[in-house]
């Protein structure tokens, strides 16, 4: 006859030892015996219910305890059970019959003293390794450029520092928690092997699901975002767009201008692009460039252009950065504060034929570039007309 | 000469030399722990191991004996001399202890 079996995914770390015992008796109370232990799972087999007690063994040579040890426990009333790298488990033969294995806290102590060390050990690679990491991309979270916040680009470092802090905080506990169980044996005291465990599996439950939410959302999410791209210069649609154009701008009709370029060139310079990020949703670019027949500069055809987009941000932080972003890099020079009736900041720049303006209106950030004949106040003039006109196309 | 053992010795280990002035394995110095100290003392499976190791690696006992699972040890010419000072060391406590509450009956 097949007896049923149960996993359980080991939320207690190996280093609890109190708690495992703790629970691998619970278990036993409610008809469930230890089996093994993997390293992720632990394994009891359905069994009568009964009042029998677990004890940990740290192995201090090697990860193998040695036969001698193995073989003094069971003449003492324990048998061996399973093992997890170098934390054994021995359970009692019969209910209250065996022979307490530690009664002395401070031989038990050299017993915990390697499990203490290999933690250490790791627990100062994983905090080096950690501040190394974060020290490295510090850089990205203290000047964001605006392609931090357009493109996805800033979610790979978010994802690694969360990384990072969380095995620091899983090494950090265990540091913490081992040099306790020290602290304590050391006092002469003996291990509590009936300590509550319920609240701190509970609590790992949920950290874990989270820490797993977000380890598997954010390369998911980064994957759909990366093969979702549509093409890369799409047709401009007719009709009202939600960004400032080049055609408002010049006053002309579309059907009126001529274009130097022709094939892929052309789209390069004349296509309309709808993006998102997690941090802007929304984005409009515009990019236009035509030639308008009747209007001449110099020797040569009058040939303006204009990239204009229109950004809305996850929050009105993340504008407020942007803009800055913006600013920061697109002229050297700097950009000069302006009024803009229906915004909030903008931010204007003009030399020769170039003009920049860029315009934040709540989570709403306005940002062109246009080289041409047209002043400044022109372009206000529709930089203030396209806020006012709503919102969305 | 083996290393100096941090004094005194704990009550555990003092027995378990004790036991081992005749050859015993594990399981038997436990018992005989116990018998020694009339019943006071249970040495843990646990203790024991460590204690026996620690010994060992001072060369206060050492092997007699071994197949495989069951080793039997023996106190070594250092150990008995440690086990001796301790000896000596309780003795003169004891003494001590006495020649201070002369008369007032501790005995009965």
């Amino acid at each position: 006859m097949s007896r049923k079996r149960k996993m359980k995914l080991l939320f207690l770390d190996e280093w609890e030892l109190e708690e495992q015992e703790a629970w691998f008796a619970d278990m036993a109370k409610n008809g469930w015996s230890l089996e093994k232990l993997t390293w992720a799972f632990a394994v009891f087999v359905e069994a009568e219910p009964e009042e029998i007690a677990y004890r940990l063994e740290i192995a201090t040579k090697n990860i193998q305890l040695e036969e001698e040890q193995i073989g003094l426990y069971e003449a003492s009333g324990w048998e061996y059970v399973t093992s997890r790298r170098y934390v054994h488990v021995f359970r009692e033969k019969a209910p209250q019959k065996a022979i307490e294995i530690h009664t002395d806290p401070t031989i038990q102590a050299e017993t915990i003293e390697g499990l203490k060390k290999s933690i250490f050990r790791r627990g100062m690679v994983v905090i080096l390794w950690a501040l190394l990491g974060v020290s490295l991309q510090f850089s990205q979270f203290t000047t964001p450029s605006s392609v931090d916040f357009l493109r996805n680009d800033m979610l790979p470092y978010i994802f690694s520092i969360i990384v990072y802090f969380y095995l620091l905080l899983y090494m950090l506990r265990g540091m913490i928690h081992i040099s306790r169980l020290m602290q304590k044996l050391k006092r002469q005291e003996s291990l509590n092997h009936a300590k509550s465990y319920k609240t701190k599996q509970s609590v790992r439950k949920w950290s874990l699901a989270v820490f797993a939410i977000i380890v598997l959302g954010i390369p998911s999410y980064l994957w759909i975002d990366m093969s979702s791209q549509g093409e890369a210069y799409p047709e401009i649609p007719r009709g009202d767009l939600p960004v400032v154009t080049l055609a408002e701008v010049e006053d002309v009709d579309l059907t009126e201008v001529a274009y130097s370029t022709n094939g892929i060139e052309r789209q390069r310079e004349n296509h309309f692009a709808e993006k998102t990020s997690l941090f802007v949703p929304q984005q409009y670019i515009l990019k236009q460039q035509f030639i308008i027949p009747d209007r001449v500069q110099g020797d040569g055809d009058y040939e303006p252009s204009i990239t204009s987009s229109r950004f809305e941000a996850q929050n009105e932080s993340v504008a407020k950065q942007l803009v800055n972003a913006l600013k920061r890099e697109k002229s050297l020079d700097g950009h000069q504060a302006m009024e803009l009736s229906g915004y909030e900041e903008a931010w204007g720049f003009a030399e020769n034929q170039y003009i920049s303006i860029i315009a934040r209106k709540g989570k709403t950030v306005f940002d062109i570039s246009y080289t041409g004949d047209q002043p400044m106040e022109v372009l206000i003039r529709h930089v203030e007309d396209v806020v006012r006109s709503g919102g969305m196309y | 000469m083996a290393k100096k053992q941090e004094n005194p010795m704990s009550e555990a280990m003092y027995y378990i030399m004790l036991a081992l002035m005749e050859p015993l394995h594990g399981y038997a110095i436990m018992e005989k722990v116990n018998e020694l100290s009339q019943g006071r003392i249970e040495v843990g499976p646990g203790t024991l191991y460590g204690i026996l190791k620690r010994l060992e690696k001072d060369r206060w006992i050492a092997l007699w004996n071994s197949d495989g699972r069951r080793k039997v040890y023996i106190l070594t010419a250092t150990g008995k001399a440690a086990l001796q000072h301790e000896y000596e060391r309780l003795k003169q406590m004891v003494g001590d202890g006495k020649r201070r509450v002369k008369g007032e009956n501790w005995d009965e």
